[in-house]
């Protein structure tokens, strides 16, 4: 293939980068314990949260940001960024026909399932703009069976017990840079609590927007799946266009207790900045989830947006028998960035975990997987297996893998296997000969490539996910 | 005093005595005194803790007579072959055995012969400001073996340097040079053994021009009070091949920097390595196949078997620059755990600029598969010995690879004993 081809057509644009002029309640640019005080008070934090913020906010003054990543970006100057901005209307509706109508027709445009008809899909949405969450749907229902699904500000006024029981136990402040600075600014996110032995009927979810400009949103979800209960989790992002780049430092945390399981799925489609590589996200996220005994975690991810990408999905396997399991997709395309993996730490006994992550780099773009698989003495018989496939199209793109492995167990098996390659002209040669075109020919390689992946998501979301990866790549034929 | 300081004085005292005062030597120690020993916080030393070796009170100045019945009792120093002898990091003249001195071949004392090719290729792949051992090494190695094979030479008798150290705390910093011209062949071994405390220090640079061929075994059988840090850099022109086997049986504390750059098309490039950790040994190796140029070949395979309290550590690379297309490259390190208190950090790493390329890597860690001790149970072969087969075959994917038939049967017997 020649260069040209792939410079002239790569890329499909960002469909979701409009912005929308709503009325915005906004800090000045900034950070300091004043504003931290602020958010609280905002959110009428009771004193414990206070306290941890003011906690949160001293420890992350004494850390430095991260360097051992393989991903390069000018320093962020954290003092000049929003920490706060949310629609000015009050937020909490009691129907959906208050919904700022202009604040719907953005949900539309990115077609969520937010509204009435969407009962089928049977989705019941979080949806979060900027940083505050604007409205949760089918609560009602939810909370005939006791599932508790609202924002973490009003599960922290509500639920205080809960929030001040399990936020932190599993992502601590003091973990890394930017827990530490999600937990002393966050201002919404999403909480779930499934009562004991309740099977949630439908898939919960959530949608995060960053719409203002120069806003860093941070936003913190915390998921209880209590004895024998079960939860499937959705998160979708996007992001208008802009020019300069955004922060998102997010922490999710999954706790699953004895017997239960907790699969929890993200399409990020983040702004992931022009062509050249200007603008787009960055998004550092810590995602973190701990298994009691019998438990199961499942990540699943689905990376196309964002252009850095700072990820790593993990899962204590504390509990005996429990089971961690990370699938992820990450796609990168122009000057996109991701480092992207996850960890599994094998506490308990007979413990399994598996990795399946398959990296598509174009462009210029680096696409990097770094994963742990630790296993502790005492986690006799731990299994492990990773698969870590990259594919590469054009000849600007990296692929990296840093795996490491981190064994003191004599009874563990751990399993490990990479491989690259590239898309091979007698593939495409042969779809040509049947009429398919190169770039549909890419799609349906792409897509059998990824179909281990993808098979895992929830159904709308892999019609999705499919889709976001054609767009991605669009053009992008090595 | 700690070993930085002690060290930069011994430098100060003794660098008029050194000979063949390179400029490299000043700036090394410029280099030295300014890094310092690496730390925990240095990605490549995350899990490799030097304490031992910092805190160990040693010295360069360390002396001790060599003793001909010891000589005797290593079996290496009666092979058919070329024999260097390094002793506490001098070039002991009087007990090496050059046997076929030819006008195209030159075995010597690195530091001790004029030879153009030194002013060339000294200090050029193994820089001392990559790291505190190898600027340690610059400034201060006095010994060491230079191999230079002329164009289309071949060595007809391999090369065994037989580094033997045995002064109470001795630092024995040793340098080695080998350069083939084009189209030459050589086996070169560098064997390690030693006595009580001691520390070897080692730097060897090979530069491997066009077609030429070497094998290099790196075999360390050194006592359990042994520490050695050992760093080989490899340039390899086109059509050149590198087979290397680094087999670590022995020591308390070892780490093997193995490198190459595969500068050309048409190259082949084998990493092989077996370690054998027991007690509260600790072997670290860490290797780069750093691929800058199209259509080379490289190929790794490491193994470990662990026991007891030792602890493995393997940090196997893989770079593949934007310009190497047609790259095929593969990389496996296989572990197995023997106890509950022996532990492994893999790290295989891929790199990769170029699209059009063949890479993978597999890591597995694991223990003897019961079923297989079940089948040959059933045909009347006890437990023990069961182990033993499976252990020893494991083992023996590597060691078969040794090309010489004296090395192989004696790398062979060690493990045997090793493994009881």
């Amino acid at each position: 293939m020649s260069e040209d081809i792939i410079l002239d057509k790569i890329a499909g644009d960002y469909e979701w980068g409009f912005s929308t002029d709503i009325d915005m309640d906004t800090l000045p640019k900034g950070l300091n314990e004043d504003v931290v005080k602020f958010i609280s008070k905002k959110k009428n934090d009771p004193t414990f949260m206070l306290e941890w913020r003011l906690k949160a906010y001293k420890h992350w003054l004494t850390l430095e940001e991260p360097q051992w990543a393989n991903i390069h970006h000018p320093p962020i100057d954290y003092q000049d960024a929003i920490y706060y901005a949310a629609p000015r209307k009050e937020n909490k509706l009691n129907s959906l026909e208050d919904l700022d109508p202009k604040i719907k027709e953005t949900y539309e445009k990115l077609g969520i399932p937010l509204v009435e008809q969407q009962f089928l899909a049977g989705v019941a949405v979080d949806a979060v703009m900027d940083s505050v969450s604007v409205v949760t749907t089918y609560r009602e229902k939810l909370s005939d069976l006791g599932i508790i699904f609202c924002s973490i500000s009003e599960a922290i006024k509500e639920h205080p017990e809960l929030v001040k029981k399990y936020l932190g136990s599993v992502v601590p402040y003091s973990d890394n840079f930017f827990a530490a600075l999600n937990s002393a600014v966050f201002s919404d996110g999403s909480f779930v609590y499934i009562p004991k032995g309740v099977r949630c009927p439908m898939e919960l979810s959530t949608y995060f927007r960053i719409n203002a400009a120069n806003t860093g949103q941070f936003e913190r979800t915390l998921i209880i799946a209590d004895e024998g209960a079960y939860v499937s989790y959705l998160e979708g992002c996007t992001a208008p266009m802009r020019d300069e780049n955004q922060l998102h430092a997010a922490v999710v945390e999954l706790i699953a207790l004895d017997n239960a399981e907790i699969k929890y799925s993200t399409v990020q489609n983040w702004y992931p900045g022009d062509k050249n590589g200007k603008g787009g996200i960055y998004n550092f996220v810590t995602k973190r989830g701990i298994c009691g005994e019998n438990a199961k975690i499942s990540w699943t991810q689905v990376e196309t947006g964002s252009s850095i990408t700072w990820k790593y999905p993990s899962v204590i396997l504390k509990g005996d028998n429990s089971i961690g399991e990370f699938y992820s997709v990450a796609l990168t395309n122009n000057y996109q960035q991701a480092d992207t993996g996850t960890k599994m730490i094998h506490l308990g006994k007979n413990t399994k975990s598996r990795i399946v992550s398959k990296g598509i780099s174009a462009g210029h773009s680096q696409n990097s997987y770094r994963g742990l698989v630790r296993v502790g003495k005492s986690a006799d018989n731990a299994r492990n297996y990773s698969q870590c496939d990259s594919l590469l199209m054009g000849d600007r793109c990296g692929a990296h893998t840093f795996p490491y492995f981190d064994i003191k167990n004599k009874n563990a098996t751990v399993e490990h296997e990479a491989t690259t390659s590239k898309i091979g002209e007698d593939i495409i040669f042969y779809c040509g000969q049947r009429g398919i075109s190169e770039e549909d020919a890419v799609a349906l390689i792409v897509n059998g490539y990824a179909k281990e992946v993808l098979n895992q998501l929830p159904m709308e979301f892999a019609v999705e996910a499919q889709k976001l990866l054609a767009i991605s790549l669009e053009g992008s034929v090595g | 005093m700690d070993l930085k300081t002690q060290i930069i004085s011994e430098y100060n005292e003794s660098s008029k005595a050194l000979k063949n005062g390179f400029v490299q030597r000043t700036e090394a120690i410029t280099d030295f005194e300014r890094t310092g020993f690496p730390t925990k916080k240095n990605e490549d030393w995350r899990f490799t803790n030097i304490n031992a070796i910092v805190n160990g009170n040693f010295t360069s100045k360390a002396k001790s007579v060599l003793d001909a019945k010891y000589l005797d009792s290593i079996p290496e120093y009666n092979f058919d072959a070329n024999i260097v002898l390094i002793h506490n990091g001098n070039y002991s003249k009087e007990f090496s055995k050059i046997k076929n001195p030819d006008k195209n071949i030159t075995i010597a004392n690195l530091f001790d012969t004029k030879d153009e090719i030194i002013r060339q290729y000294f200090g050029k792949y193994a820089l001392s400001s990559e790291g505190g051992f190898t600027a340690l090494n610059t400034s201060m190695a006095n010994a060491g073996t230079l191999v230079h094979i002329k164009k289309n030479a071949s060595l007809e008798k391999p090369l065994i340097i037989l580094n033997i150290t045995d002064a109470p705390d001795c630092i024995a910093n040793i340098r080695n040079l080998i350069v083939l011209e084009s189209s030459a062949k050589a086996e070169v071994s560098e064997i390690y053994y030693s006595k009580g405390k001691n520390f070897s220090n080692t730097v060897t640079e090979i530069i491997l021009n066009e077609n030429s061929e070497l094998h290099y075994n790196k075999i360390q059988n050194s006592g359990s009070d042994a520490y050695h840090v050992g760093t080989t850099r490899v340039m390899q022109e086109k059509h050149s091949r590198l087979f290397s086997n680094t087999i670590t049986l022995g020591g308390s504390f070892t780490r093997n920097n193995l490198d190459s750059l595969i500068n050309g098309e048409g190259i082949d490039c084998y990493f092989r390595g077996l370690y054998l950790v027991k007690d509260d040994q600790f072997i670290d190796n860490h290797t780069l196949a750093d691929h800058a140029k199209p259509g080379s070949h490289s190929n790794e395979l490491y193994r470990g078997i662990l026991d007891e309290s030792g602890s493995a550590v393997f940090n196997g690379k893989i770079m593949v620059r934007q310009d190497a297309q047609k790259t095929n490259a593969y990389q496996t390190n296989n572990n197995i755990l023997l106890s509950n208190d022996c532990s492994v950090n893999s790290k295989p790493q891929l790199e990769i600029f170029a699209d059009d390329v063949k890479c993978s890597h597999g890591a597995t860690t694991g223990q003897i598969d019961e079923e297989e001790i079940f089948y040959l149970k059933s045909r009347g072969i006890g437990e023990q010995r069961a182990r033993k087969m499976l252990l020893s075959a494991f083992a023996h994917s590597v060691i078969d690879e040794i090309k010489n038939e004296e090395i192989k049967a004696l790398v062979s017997k060690t493990l045997d004993e090793k493994l009881g």
